[in-house]
């Protein structure tokens, strides 16, 4: 019971200081792009010229003290799982496997795993094939 | 009211079932936008980002069109539109009606299915842990 306890806020502020970081990189410092004509290259450009990623780091940094300040947990992963999934997608269609690049992705996955299992309570509602309409 | 939620359950579902197939076997061919928003569709297509995308679209629209696992549908089609409202307001600001029915749709179904959804915003969830 305390190990799990110990596990869940380890993995919290784990993810929510990883996100809170990458997000206000992303926000607040000039990130470092690929450089344009490579198709992932012009992708990166395009969305950051247009401020889609902006959008991003700003949903990572509200996702990830969500998670961080606990109590809104469930709500900070709903947030954070469609952005790793959008992350994982990126590394894996433009071929930026390589160990260095995917190490971050892994842990983040790994400690989404963890917490949706530990909160499973809460996602319940969603994973059910009775539920009704209340009107 | 139930024939309401039925409608928009059903046009929602289809929608996303027309488009996700249609990414994915191309019967018909919208036309394209231009300038980065061409750029940056058609880097998303030559690496199949799209499939991935319409997937989601279709597995989301065919849950809520067969009533089963509809808030997993809803909660599958919701970052899919965020992003399809995101594309729209920052990248090709045209043509943007389709977007803003199937929001409406959307946020109409998850308050009438909302308390598969509460429980996510309950302050201070229950920790399920096992006796470790």
């Amino acid at each position: 019971m305390r190990v799990m306890k110990i596990l869940v806020l380890v993995c919290r502020v784990l993810l929510g200081l990883g996100f809170v970081f990458f997000g206000c990189t992303g926000l607040f410092m000039h990130p470092q792009l690929p450089p344009r004509g490579t198709p992932m290259g012009d992708f990166a450009n395009i969305l950051h010229d247009v401020s889609w990623s902006q959008v991003v780091s700003a949903l990572q940094v509200v996702g990830g003290l969500l998670v961080l300040f606990g109590g809104t947990v469930p709500f900070g992963l709903c947030i954070l799982c469609p952005i790793t999934v959008n992350i994982w997608l990126f590394h894996i269609l433009f071929h930026a496997t390589a160990p260095a690049f995917i190490i971050a992705p892994i842990l983040v996955t790994l400690l989404e795993i963890v917490l949706l299992y530990a909160y499973r309570g809460s996602f319940a509602g969603i994973w059910t094939t009775k539920a009704r309409p209340t009107v | 009211m139930r024939y309401v939620v039925m409608g928009a359950r059903i046009i929602e579902g289809l929608i996303f079932l027309v488009f996700g197939l249609n990414a994915l076997l191309h019967f018909y061919n919208p036309p394209l936008p231009t300038g980065d928003a061409l750029t940056w569709f058609g880097i998303m297509a030559a690496h199949h980002w799209i499939n991935f995308v319409a997937v989601e679209q279709l597995v989301g629209g065919l849950l809520l069109l067969v009533n089963r696992f509809v808030p997993l549908g809803l909660a599958l089609l919701a970052p899919v539109i965020v992003n399809i409202l995101l594309y729209h307001a920052l990248l090709w600001p045209h043509g943007y009606g389709a977007a803003i029915v199937v929001l409406i749709m959307e946020l109409f179904l998850m308050a009438v299915y909302w308390r598969s959804f509460a429980p996510l915003f309950h302050p201070n969830p229950e920790l399920k842990t096992p006796k470790l």
